[in-house]
């Protein structure tokens, strides 16, 4: 009985994979990536005799990506212009923020391993690296991201209604309006 | 003189018995206070050194262009999300083996299998170690290239994208195809991960994910979910514009 209760999952399709769907409206207008070089080591001795001896030396790319949340939130007022002049308007928009700063596995470089008498689990280099991210944050809102985040959004936003012959004559900050 | 000295002989071995019991007492003490109490003791026994280190540099700053519509975020168990029902392992290796052609998803599945028996999860046999991934997938529009992004490209490329009737208050507006923007695996933290976990090396970690990722981004394209990033972004659009003083708003195909 208790080997039936312990029998091996029935493998599954990727049809049966859990998910649920979100709507979201961003605009991720700016990127920065660091280069993210991780050490672990761990070393066991039981009366002066190694036991245990675990090296690992990789690297991998942290992005860090910024943009407006909630275009939604994105309000357009129109100016009264002469007739034949082109359309006039104060773009109100949220401000930039950090949407999300992960690693990007497909760039991991391992440059060695070493596991003796141990093994490394996944969890032990993920730690360090989450625990570098919010240094990796607060050094990219440091360095101008999210300003180059709102310039940019403004510049697509801008760009936009120029084509649509709308000019911006202002962008506000919907924080501001508060 | 010969009694002294068996008296001594005698107190040596007695004092060793009660060093050793000593000692095994105290061994004792300091494996069950951290099985059962709970309690770490140092151990003077045995000595662990760990170290983490990771520095981080700025390698690259981008700019980009794109309107995310729709997330879909799935969670998979790693290696049984990612497995076909019908493989037969054993027969799968011993064609590898004999130098059989094997298709791109035999291999994938080959792949998939080394990596799980790297980890110790040995598909052949019963084995019960897992990983809970969860991923993210973000679909909308990419502006990089296009007129939205670059006024100043040529004239003809903005006709091509935008018409206006003024008069009737009438814009058309020719918008990117919407496609999968970001494919994202989420970071485990052992904070928030209740699973037991596998050892896996990063470089293993690393194909894994790319096989993930790409299983992802047809299961999304299997659900539409372009279409329906496409719908909610044009939605968008839509009021965008109506709000600037236009009536309609018409998208070219």
């Amino acid at each position: 009985m208790l080997l039936a209760a312990c029998s091996r999952p029935e493998h599954r399709t990727a049809e049966s994979l859990e998910l649920s769907i979100r709507n979201i409206l961003e605009m991720p207008t700016c990127e920065q990536i660091y280069r993210d070089i991780v050490y672990i080591g761990e070393e066991q001795k039981v009366l002066f005799i190694k036991t245990m001896d675990m090296r690992l030396l990789f690297s991998i790319d942290i992005r860090v990506q910024a943009g407006i949340r909630q275009t939604d939130r994105i309000r357009i007022s129109l100016q009264e212009t002469p007739e034949d002049e082109k359309l006039r308007a104060i773009v109100t928009m949220p401000k930039a923020e950090v949407l999300y700063a992960d690693a990007d596995e497909t760039t991991i470089e391992q440059y060695f391993i070493k596991e003796w008498g141990g093994e490394i689990a996944r969890l032990d280099y993920y730690d360090e690296i989450n625990r570098k991210k919010e240094e990796i944050i607060a050094a990219a809102e440091s360095s101008g991201l999210l300003e180059r985040a709102d310039s940019n959004a403004e510049k697509l936003i801008r760009n936009f209604l120029l084509l649509a012959n709308v000019e911006v004559t202002e962008f506000r900050k919907a924080a501001d309006e508060i | 003189m010969k009694s002294d000295k068996r008296k001594k002989k005698r107190r040596l071995p007695f004092r060793l018995i009660l060093i050793l019991l000593i000692l095994i007492a105290a061994a004792a003490l300091i494996i069950l206070s951290e099985d059962i109490f709970n309690i770490t003791i140092p151990n003077p026994f045995v000595k662990i050194d760990k170290t983490a280190y990771s520095t981080a540099i700025l390698e690259q700053v981008r700019d980009i262009s794109r309107l995310n519509t729709i997330e879909f975020i799935y969670k998979t168990v790693f290696p049984y999300d990612l497995i076909d029902d019908n493989t037969d392992w054993k027969l799968l290796v011993s064609r590898f083996k004999a130098g059989d052609k094997l298709n791109p998803q035999e291999f994938e599945m080959l792949s998939i299998l080394g990596i799980a028996s790297e980890a110790g999860i040995n598909l052949l046999d019963e084995s019960y170690l897992f990983a809970v991934i969860t991923a993210k997938i973000k679909a909308g529009f990419d502006f990089s290239g296009t007129v939205f992004e670059s006024i100043e490209l040529t004239p003809e490329a903005v006709d091509d994208s935008i018409r206006i009737n003024r008069e009737a208050g009438i814009i058309e507006i020719k918008l990117p195809p919407a496609v999968i923007t970001e494919v994202i695996i989420e970071d485990a933290d052992s904070s928030s991960y209740d699973y037991p976990d596998i050892d896996i090396s990063p470089e293993q970690w690393k194909t894994l994910t790319s096989i993930l990722s790409r299983m992802l981004r047809t299961e999304a394209s299997k659900r539409n979910i372009t279409e329906t990033a496409e719908r909610r972004g044009r939605r968008l659009i839509e009021e965008l514009l109506k709000n600037s003083g236009y009536k309609e708003v018409i998208f070219i195909e």
